[in-house]
């Protein structure tokens, strides 16, 4: 495709820029590149802390709407806009509590844990063509690789504090998340099997025009939004932070910037599974001909779709039970994932 | 209990887990004490006490009129039928005959009151249940049957509503048009209630099955209520052992026969359907009358005893009161419907999930204001 | 299997059903108010705090019965009483009520046989102290 708008000009032309001004000065290109490479993820990282803190924002919005009411309105001005800002602020300036009998390293360390894999997958999402960190030929599963390690440091932020209802929590989140991260990539994998690549850019290429694969394989589409719930711990599957059974589970005993992250992370791990709902199932960065908007637009806008579902889901359900929740992954969602995948290869033997 | 020495059935070590007092979902200050194995509850204690007031020692200090005000208190989201059965108990004692206008303000007033505890459990239970929704929800329709409280008595909680010998003000212009109004709202919302969470399936998930209460249970831990209606026992003291003049309005008794969450749940939201059932009656039939019976200043019964028994929303509320011919009352009993359905907790909670103690604590519905008293 | 595969969809049907409701409210307007900005209205029969109403000459009203102080639930009505030798009457010369204890039942003003002592509307009682809850005849009396 050779569109002529959109970041991606910018970015490139950035690039040759730097790339050309290091030629000059006569150092080797692995500077230039190193360069290049933290620019991106400074802007990476802007991106997402903006982005969660919008996402707060219209998760505070879009469930006080549909429980008639307003939500925040105050701070800001503009329908409360700053209000997440200013909690933000405000866990910042909080004390930092550590129960005396908690195993402190691995508490401290937990909410540092739960966020780098979260932000490791936001490396290889195509924002545009080539807006993208690392066109890895094997995006996809890094992604889902590194949304599996979120576990790790749920259980040991739910092991470290030395409460039961932490423990609980961290123990159901492990149980939740290893049996949902199947059903997860088995929908994935059948737009896997279509495509022939693990390339997330090449996922996207193949939905040229309007083949979104949500179309073609609405099944998988399906599965997928239902086990991605599970993965980010949103109701109707919000077993390891139930507040009315365990409190609030794993995080109960945090405070401060601490919990702020096990906060964030959450948003971040919404924005992610949104966001390669939007990539690998509704067509990515490309939008339809007629309306020339840049590809990142596209994709956001996509991107929030999804993340309205999957807050429309948290604020109609009631949350499943843990051995329900069990039964329901696997032998329902995994199943069906089989089933899917199965159909799919017999299209492609058929109709090959 | 400090030290845990109970096993599970493999003999490996059990967890105690403290619920409570502060927990988001014990409906108050409730303890429970609970052995766990993994998720699975082995043994569980219920303790209660924590907003004990002393108020039926309280009671033998005050006067019978401020007894009534008090009464607001027990369970405090059924200010009206604690209102009711306190004036019934004096009324019994006195002997007064009940203008026959304040008989159906009472009846309206209690069985809006009814609404309003309905609605509330509606929305806790499915809060209790994850969904979040459900409690505004229901926290919505009851503002505007509160505000109607609130044009009738000026109060929004503690209404402190009927006197001895009737109610103490009359509906205020325009009422029974609101009311109409309110009754006709409710009824849509009831439509939305049972989208969003009746027919849902997690929801059904959650509840069918769990917590089952036999008839013999029922009828051995003396439960009552929707609680004990729900188990197939139909028994409605406002039917089978009237009071006031509920006589006159026809209304139906509902009844379940699983004795489940679920059941309990539907006990609820059919109850809620013949209450606006009654209110609407009553609207109809209201006379222009008086609404006070001649009753001396100071109010001083004869000496005696009396036992009142009354529907309440949350199960038989009686009160007993035995008077020495003084101003205040001798001794002030209340059969509290919410601490004496708590009883069962401990029988049905072994071997339930976690999950499922919260289900089955939010279907008994409970008010610690009560049940501590 | 077919039971299985009903059972999945109708299940899928109900939660559908579930989201019409919330996305309906969604759309609807909100029903709260902005608290501090926008008040609701309140009913005119508000049991808020008391006030002491005087006559069209703003002599107050209230003969210092006591009644109000003896029929209150909590005792929360204190008042000191003398003999006026202007017009012989009885006057108070203190009325003090504790509006920290008092929980707003009206059984006072329904008492009062002067008709003078009445609630307000007003619900806003706040305080750093516990003093500062008890309101004296400067505050109560309505001229
Ligand atoms: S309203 Fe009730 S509590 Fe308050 S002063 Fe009057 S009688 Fe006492
Ligand atoms: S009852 Fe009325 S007249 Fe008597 S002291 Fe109280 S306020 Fe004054």
């Amino acid at each position: 495709m050779n569109i002529s708008y959109g970041l991606e000009n910018i970015w490139t032309w950035l690039i040759t820029l730097i790339d050309r001004l290091f030629c000059r000065a006569g150092l080797p290109y692995i500077f230039a590149y190193t360069l290049e490479k933290i620019i991106f993820g400074v802007a990476l990282l802007v991106f997402i802390s903006i982005s969660v803190l919008f996402l707060i924002w219209l998760e505070r919005k879009v469930s006080a709407h549909m429980q008639s009411r307003l939500g925040p309105m105050h701070v800001g001005g503009w329908h409360g806009w700053a209000q997440t800002i200013a909690d933000m602020v405000k866990l910042l300036f909080k004390e930092d509590i550590i129960p005396a009998k908690a195993d402190k390293w691995v508490h401290r360390i937990a909410p540092i844990v739960v966020f780098v894999p979260s932000l490791m997958a936001f490396l290889v999402i195509p924002f545009e063509k080539n807006l993208i960190g690392q066109d890895l030929n094997a995006g996809i599963l890094l992604i889902f690789a590194f949304s599996s390690l979120a576990v790790l440091a749920i259980i040991m932020g739910g092991w470290a504090s030395n409460n039961k209802y932490t423990l609980l929590g961290g123990i159901r989140s492990a149980a939740q998340m290893v049996s949902y991260e199947i059903p997860l990539v088995l929908s994935v994998l059948s737009v896997i099997m279509l495509v022939g690549s693990l390339k997330l850019n090449d996922i996207v290429e193949a939905q040229q025009g309007w083949h979104w694969f949500a179309f073609t394989q609405p099944l998988a589409f399906m599965l997928y939004i239902i086990a991605a719930t599970a993965e980010v711990n949103r109701t109707p599957f919000d077993l390891p932070e139930a507040e009315s059974e365990i409190v609030s589970g794993y995080n109960t005993e945090y405070s401060g910037l601490k919990y702020g992250f096990f906060m964030l992370s959450e948003f971040t791990n919404m924005l992610i599974v949104a966001l390669v709902a939007a990539t690998v199932f509704m067509g990515g960065w490309q939008g339809p001909k007629w309306l020339p908007l840049p590809g990142i637009i596209w994709l956001l806008l996509k991107t929030y779709l999804i993340v309205f579902v999957l807050m429309w889901f948290r604020w109609t359900f009631p949350r499943l039970r843990v051995d329900r929740l069990m039964d329901f992954g696997w032998k329902v969602l995994i199943p069906l994932a089989f089933v899917n995948i199965f159909l799919t290869g017999l299209f492609m033997v058929v109709f090959k | 209990m400090t030290e845990n020495t109970l096993k599970d059935k493999d003999g490996f070590e059990t967890m105690y887990l403290n619920m409570g007092p502060q927990h988001p979902s014990t409906h108050g200050v409730l303890r429970l004490g609970l052995v766990l194995d993994g998720e699975v509850i082995i043994k569980a204690e219920p303790d209660i006490g924590y907003l004990h007031r002393g108020m039926e020692k309280l009671a033998e200090s005050r006067t019978y009129q401020a007894n009534i005000a008090m009464s607001d208190r027990f369970d405090y989201v059924t200010s009206m039928n604690n209102n009711f059965v306190t004036a019934l108990a004096v009324e019994k004692l006195l002997g007064v005959e009940i203008p026959k206008r304040a008989q159906y303000l009472r009846i309206l007033m209690a069985e809006l009151n009814r609404v309003v505890n309905h609605i509330l459990f509606f929305g806790f239970f499915a809060m209790d249940l994850g969904a979040t929704t459900a409690l505004i929800f229901g926290f919505r329709e009851r503002e505007e049957a509160l505000e109607l409280f609130e044009s009738v008595c000026g109060a929004r909680l503690t209404y402190n509503y009927f006197r001895v010998g009737g109610v103490s003000r009359d509906l205020p212009a325009g009422f029974i048009e609101k009311a109409g109004n309110f009754v006709k709202m409710m009824r849509s919302r009831l439509k939305d209630y049972d989208d969003l969470v009746t027919g849902n399936v997690i929801f059904q998930d959650r509840s069918v099955g769990i917590g089952r209460i036999s008839k013999e249970d029922v009828l051995a831990y003396s439960l009552s209520g929707p609680v004990m209606r729900a188990s197939g026992i139909k028994y409605d003291i406002r039917k089978d052992d009237t009071y006031s003049v509920y006589r006159e309005f026809d209304f139906e008794v509902p009844v379940r026969e699983n004795g489940d969450c679920f059941d309990r749940y539907m006990m609820r939201m059919l109850e809620l359907r013949e209450a606006l059932k009654i209110i609407e009656q009553v609207l109809i039939k209201l006379e222009p009358g008086e609404i006070l019976a001649k009753v001396p200043k100071i109010i001083k019964p004869p000496a005696g005893e009396a036992y009142v028994r009354t529907e309440s929303p949350k199960g038989e509320l009686a009160l007993y009161l035995v008077s020495d011919g003084t101003a205040n009352p001798y001794r002030l009993h209340l059969r509290a419907p919410s601490f004496i359905n708590l009883q069962i907790l401990q029988k049905i909670l072994t071997g339930v999930k976690v999950a499922d103690v919260i289900a089955i604590l939010g279907s008994i519905d409970i008010t610690l204001g009560e049940v501590d008293r | 299997m077919n039971a299985y595969i009903l059972k999945i969809l109708r299940g899928f049907w109900s939660l559908l059903v579930g989201m019409k409701v919330t996305l309906k409210y969604f759309f609807k307007k909100p029903v709260t108010v902005q608290y501090p900005y926008e008040k609701r209205e309140i009913a005119p029969v508000w049991r808020g705090i008391l006030n002491q109403l005087c006559d069209a000459k703003g002599v107050e009203l209230c003969d210092g019965c006591q009644i109000c102080g003896r029929i209150c639930p909590v005792q929360c009505i204190s008042m000191e009483v003398y003999k006026d030798p202007a017009d012989n009457k009885r006057k108070t010369s203190s009325y003090i009520v504790d509006f920290g204890r008092c929980m707003f039942c009206g059984l006072c003003v329904e008492a009062c046989p002067k008709k003078c002592l009445v609630h307000t509307t007003d619900y806003v009682l706040v305080s750093y102290e516990r003093a500062g809850m008890v309101l004296g005849k400067d505050k109560l009396v309505k001229r």
